[in-house]
C-alpha cells in the first residue's frame, strides 16, 4: 500500500514542484553568486540564504539545472583540477574488457552459443528521432567493444579476422570516423534499433566460471556505485563489468549480470535501472535486472552519465557534448 | 588594504604576469568583500580567511583583461573561450546557448564603452568561484533569462513534463473532482511544508532532472546522502499528505486510496505556465539584470 502510494507521490512530485511554490524571497542569484554556490565560496549564512531562495524560485531552479547541464563538457575538456577520472574510464573499461575478451577466449570456445541478442527486436518497431545510424551499422571495433558480452565474447572466439579488423578500425582517425559515421547518418535508413532481453543472452555466469575470470584478470576494480532513493539499495559495477546488487546497505553483495563496456548508470527506484556505456548502447530495467532490454541511441555516441527520472524518463549525454532524452522507454531518443 | 597582505595575494595570484597594477587587483579585492561581507564589517581574520579562499589567479587574469592587457587575452582565449562554447553548446545543442556565448565573449571583451572607459563584464568577477565556473553560469543565466523572456508561458528549461502513471480505466466516479482537488491541495501544502532544503533537492531531482551528484554540488552533500535525504522527504511527504487527508478533509482509508488513485491519472496535467507568470510578477529585484547588465 504505502509503496504504491510512494510510486504515484513520485509521479506527481514533477509536476507538482514545478507548479508549487511560494513566491521567492529576495533577489534572484546572479552568476556570480551561482558560481560560488557552486564552488564552494559561500559563507554558511550566504548559503543557506541561497537555499532558501532557489527552494522556491523556478528561475533559480532552471538557472542550477541549466548549468549542471553545462557541466560534464567543459569537465571533460578542461585541465584545471575538474574531477578527470571518469573520463578515463571509457579507456580503462574498454582496456579490461579487451584483455577479458583475450583471456577467456579458449574457455569461451566451450560454451555453447547463447540466442542472438537481436532475437527480440521483431517485437518491438520503435521509432528512430534523431538522425542516425543504427546499431547494425556500428563497426566491427564498435560492436566487440559494446554490450551483450555472450555475443561479444562468442564473435571475439571465432578468431583473427575480427581481431584484424578492429586493428584496421582503431587506425583510422577520429575525423575520418565522424566523417564515415556522418555520411552513413546520411545514407542509412535506419531500421529500428534492436531490443534484446539481457537476461536470455547474458544471465548471471556460473560460480565456477566466475571464479576462473577473476583468477585469470586479478584482482576485482570497483568501477562505479549507483544509489537508489532507499539508502540500503545500491548497484555497483564490479571487476570485469558484473554488476552487483546489494540490498542491506552493502554488507552482501549479489552478482546478477555481466555488462561489458558500461560506465555509468542511474536507478530512479530500486527496480529500475538504466545502464549506459560506450557506442550508445543504453540498458533498461524495470524488474531489478532480472531482464535488460537494450535501447540504446540508434547512433554510436559514447555516453558520458545517464540520468533517469523513472522507467520511462531518462537523459543521456555523450562524450561529445550530445544530450538526448527519452520518454518512453528508449523507444524514442530525441536530442535536446 | 594593508601593503603587507596585498603583496601577498599579489604574490600568489601571480599579479605580475599579466601586469596588473597594485591599485587594480587592491580594488578588485576589496570589491570582491565588499560583495561577500554585505552589511558587515568583517574583522581582519575573517579578512585574511576570505582572501585566501578567493581563486586568486584567476581574479588576476580577470582584472588584466578588464584593463585589455594583450597577452591575458590571448591566454583567455586560447585557455577559457572554448570551454564556454562547449558548455553553451552542452546546454543547447540547437545553438541557442552559441549565440549568448558569443555575445557574452563580446561583452567580455569590453565594447561598451561608460565616460571613455571600456566596460567589461569582467569587473564582476569575484574570485569566489573559479573562472570557469563564473563563465558557465554567465552563460547559463543569460540563455535561462533570455528564454523566460521569450516564452513567458513557457516551462523551463524545456518543455518535457512527467508522464502521468497511467490507472486502469476505472468507471466514472462523481466525486472524482473533490478527490484530485483535495489532493493538490494537501500536496502542494506538504510541499510547502517542507525545510527548504528538503524542497531545494526534490525541485533539482524531479523538476530539474539534476543527477544526485549534481545536487550533491550545491547541498554540499555525498550522492548517497542526497539519496537518503531524497528518500526520507518523499516519506515525509507521504505521510503528511496522508495525515492531513484523514485529519483536515476527514477522508476514510478509501477515499484516501481514491484521492491517490486520482492524482495517479492527473499527474501531468498541471499548467506550469501560470505559476512562472506569478513568480515572475511577484519576484523581488533581479540581481542579475541590476548588476550584471548596467
Amino acid at each position: 500500500m504505502s509503496r504504491d502510494r510512494d510510486r504515484i507521490l513520485e509521479q506527481a512530485l514533477k509536476p507538482e514542484l514545478s507548479a508549487a511554490g511560494t513566491p521567492p524571497a529576495g533577489a534572484c542569484l546572479d552568476a556570480e553568486t551561482l558560481g560560488a554556490w557552486v564552488d564552494g565560496g559561500l559563507d554558511p549564512a550566504a548559503m543557506a540564504s541561497t537555499e532558501v531562495h532557489v527552494a522556491n524560485c523556478a528561475r533559480c531552479q532552471a538557472l542550477a539545472g541549466t548549468f549542471a547541464r553545462s557541466t560534464p563538457v567543459v569537465e571533460a575538456t578542461e585541465a584545471r583540477g575538474l574531477p578527470l577520472w571518469k573520463w578515463w574510464l571509457a579507456p580503462i573499461a574498454a582496456g579490461v574488457t579487451a584483455v577479458t575478451l583475450w583471456t577467456v577466449i579458449p574457455e569461451q570456445q566451450q560454451i555453447a552459443e547463447a540466442p542472438p541478442q537481436a532475437k527480440a527486436a521483431d517485437a518491438v518497431q520503435p521509432s528512430v528521432a534523431t538522425e542516425a545510424v543504427p546499431p547494425a551499422a556500428q563497426s566491427p571495433a564498435a560492436t566487440a567493444a559494446g554490450f551483450g558480452a555472450r555475443e561479444n565474447l562468442a564473435a571475439a572466439s571465432r578468431g583473427d579476422r575480427q581481431r584484424e579488423e578492429n586493428k584496421e578500425e582503431r587506425k583510422q582517425d577520429a575525423p575520418a570516423r565522424a566523417q564515415e559515421r556522418a555520411a552513413l547518418a546520411d545514407a542509412a535508413v535506419p531500421p529500428p534499433p534492436a531490443v534484446a532481453q539481457l537476461g536470455a543472452v547474458a544471465a548471471p555466469a556460473p560460480a565456477e566460471r566466475v571464479t576462473t575470470l577473476q583468477k585469470r584478470v586479478g584482482q576485482e576494480i570497483a568501477l562505479f556505485e549507483i544509489p537508489t532513493l532507499q539508502p540500503s539499495v545500491r548497484w555497483r559495477m564490479v571487476g570485469d563489468f558484473f554488476l552487483e546488487l546489494t540490498e542491506n546497505g552493502g554488507a552482501s553483495w549479489d552478482r546478477r549480470h555481466q555488462i561489458p563496456g558500461v560506465h555509468t548508470g542511474s536507478a530512479p527506484s530500486s527496480s529500475v535501472l538504466w545502464l549506459a556505456g560506450v557506442n550508445g548502447t543504453v540498458w533498461l530495467t524495470t524488474d531489478g535486472a532480472a531482464t535488460f532490454r537494450q535501447i540504446g541511441l540508434a547512433e554510436p555516441l559514447d555516453i558520458a552519465s545517464v540520468s533517469a527520472t523513472d522507467a520511462r524518463t531518462a537523459s543521456v549525454f555523450t562524450v561529445s557534448g550530445r544530450r538526448f532524452r527519452t520518454e518512453d522507454a528508449g523507444r524514442t531518443w530525441r536530442p535536446f | 588594504m594593508d601593503r603587507h597582505r596585498l603583496q601577498r595575494l599579489r604574490d600568489q595570484a601571480q599579479a605580475d604576469r599579466w601586469k596588473v597594477p597594485p591599485e587594480v587587483f587592491s580594488n578588485a579585492l576589496e570589491r570582491s568583500a565588499e560583495k561577500a561581507f554585505a552589511g558587515r564589517t568583517p574583522s581582519e581574520a575573517d579578512l585574511d580567511r576570505y582572501y585566501d579562499s578567493l581563486h586568486l589567479a584567476d581574479l588576476a587574469l580577470a582584472c588584466a583583461c578588464a584593463m585589455g592587457q594583450e597577452d591575458a587575452w590571448d591566454h583567455f582565449v586560447r585557455e577559457f573561450r572554448p570551454g564556454m562554447y562547449r558548455a553553451a553548446d552542452a546546454m543547447d545543442p540547437s545553438g541557442g546557448a552559441r549565440e549568448v556565448a558569443q555575445a557574452l565573449y563580446a561583452e567580455l571583451f569590453g565594447l561598451k564603452e561608460k565616460d571613455g572607459i571600456r566596460q567589461s563584464v569582467f569587473r564582476y568577477f569575484h574570485g569566489r568561484s573559479s573562472l570557469p565556473t563564473w563563465l558557465r553560469a554567465l552563460i547559463s543565466q543569460r540563455f535561462v533569462d533570455r528564454h523566460r523572456e521569450s516564452r513567458k508561458l513557457a516551462p523551463l528549461p524545456d518543455e518535457s513534463s512527467a508522464t502521468p502513471l497511467r490507472a486502469a480505466p476505472a468507471p466514472i466516479d462523481p466525486d472524482r473532482p473533490r478527490f484530485v482537488a483535495a489532493m493538490r491541495a494537501v500536496l502542494a501544502a506538504a510541499i510547502a511544508a517542507l525545510a527548504p532544503r528538503d524542497r531545494l533537492r526534490l525541485a533539482c531531482y524531479y523538476a530539474q532532472e539534476m543527477t544526485l551528484a549534481q545536487i550533491g554540488t550545491l547541498t554540499r552533500e555525498h550522492e548517497a546522502t542526497v539519496s537518503r535525504q531524497l528518500a526520507k522527504t518523499r516519506k515525509a511527504i507521504r505521510e503528511d499528505v496522508e495525515r492531513r487527508l484523514r485529519d483536515e478533509k476527514g477522508f476514510s482509508r478509501v477515499e484516501i486510496d481514491e484521492c491517490f488513485a486520482s492524482i495517479a491519472d492527473d499527474a501531468g496535467n498541471l499548467d506550469v505556465g501560470d505559476w512562472l507568470e506569478t513568480d515572475r510578477k511577484k519576484s523581488g529585484t533581479d540581481r542579475s539584470t541590476t548588476e550584471e547588465l548596467s
